[in-house]
């Protein structure tokens, strides 16, 4: 009996043993990865060009910022709430749903260069004068990649959740806004024309 | 016993203390970069995101999605790169050596991003707004790895160019001859 007993637990201790080891060197599915979710993937479609534009814009400045944004529907009732009204019972209502996202995006400042007039630009002899355009936001950049939902609970159809994306973008501009950009993207911008100018053999530069 | 009291007082005044303490909130921090970039072209693109999610095999019934994409594509040349060494100027004959060019954003707003059709089978829950994201977010490395083969490059260094070929001769040069660096072209 006794000698069953060890034979027994020497199988068992070996057949662990065996799983430990096919494990380790990855020849077993791993049970956590048999229950996982797979996640869909999509196919390789197209990619269709509709437009080409020519720019002249003048990219100084690259603000990286994260904001987070949330909403809130209130639950619907889950009853007709007239019936409970009667009744002079309270309405029961299905919990709040909500939405709560994380957004990191980029705001590229400048100057677009296609603005510029031929009065803007005033050369003589090596003296050379350019009065640049006013610095603009030209991107807000929240791609795909940029949202990180932090909580979801209940449905959120694809424009309501395009309605929070937006309050999202709204606030990243304002932030921007409030430290300042616009000034600083045309304060690099008057150095990198200087510079630019400089090297392209002009003594005296002047740039507005 | 003294000791202990004032013990239990300390224990219990640093208990109170950091209950407290609040976290420090995080600071209002925008990380500012300055670039040198001249964004010569933009390019549009759409990109149909189809997906079927029946990979999961414990779960019953299948789920498709099909939606749409808009992303713009912005490349353009680094001017930093652009030294003295790079321009030779003689009268008004001048040379220059340009960097080559440079991807310098991809923008997929959200607004166009479109869900155009969706099944869902009854037993599965339709897509969440994190899933729809993640399909996206695939859609969106899809269109990043195209910008060689869509030829954004070439064209944005053929407009950056003829771009500064007119600057020049705003400028007052006669004769402009632009070449791109060599060296830098195995970077991009």
């Amino acid at each position: 009996m006794r000698k069953r007993l060890t034979n027994f637990t020497i199988i068992i201790a070996l057949v662990l043993a065996g799983i430990y080891l096919l494990q380790h060197h990855q020849w077993l599915p791993s049970f956590a990865n048999l229950f996982k979710s797979k996640s869909a993937d999509i196919e390789k479609t197209a990619i269709v060009v509709r437009e080409i534009n020519n720019l002249a814009q003048l990219v100084t400045i690259s603000a990286y910022n994260e904001v987070v944004v949330d909403s809130t529907k209130q639950g619907k009732p889950l009853v007709n709430p007239m019936l409970p009204v009667m009744l002079h019972l309270p309405v029961i209502s299905a919990p709040d749903e909500r939405l709560v996202l994380i957004g990191k995006g980029t705001i590229l400042a400048g100057v677009d260069l296609a603005k510029l007039q031929a009065s803007d630009i005033y050369v003589k002899d090596d003296s050379v004068f350019i009065r640049l355009p006013a610095a603009e936001i030209l991107q807000v950049i929240i791609n795909p990649s940029g949202f990180e939902t932090f909580e979801e609970s209940g449905h959120w159809s694809d424009d309501e959740v395009k309605e929070v994306k937006y309050k999202l973008r709204e606030k990243l501009v304002a932030n921007s806004v409030q430290q300042n950009l616009l000034p600083k993207a045309t304060a690099r911008a008057v150095l990198i024309v200087q510079i630019f100018l400089s090297n392209t053999g002009f003594a005296k530069v002047k740039v507005q | 016993m003294f000791y202990k009291i004032n013990l239990t007082g300390l224990l219990l005044i640093t208990l109170l203390y950091s209950c407290s303490k609040k976290d420090p909130q995080l600071s209002h921090v925008m990380a500012l970069q300055q670039m040198n970039d001249l964004a010569t072209v933009e390019y549009i693109v759409t990109k149909i995101i189809k997906a079927n999610d029946n990979k999961t095999w414990y779960k019953m019934g299948d789920r498709k999605i099909l939606m749409s994409c808009k992303a713009t594509i912005t490349a353009g040349i680094d001017l930093s790169k652009l030294n003295k060494e790079d321009v030779h100027i003689d009268g008004k004959n001048i040379e220059l050596i340009l960097p080559h060019s440079k991807l310098i954003s991809l923008n997929i707003k959200p607004e166009d991003i479109t869900t155009e059709y969706e099944a869902i089978d009854v037993l599965r829950q339709s897509f969440t707004s994190e899933e729809r994201n993640a399909l996206a977010i695939q859609a969106e490395n899809q269109v990043r790895q195209s910008v060689e083969s869509l030829g954004v490059l070439q064209t944005a260094e053929t407009n950056a160019a003829l771009f500064i070929n007119h600057f020049l001769v705003k400028l007052g040069y006669e004769k402009i001859n632009i070449r791109f660096d060599k060296s830098t072209a195995q970077k991009n």
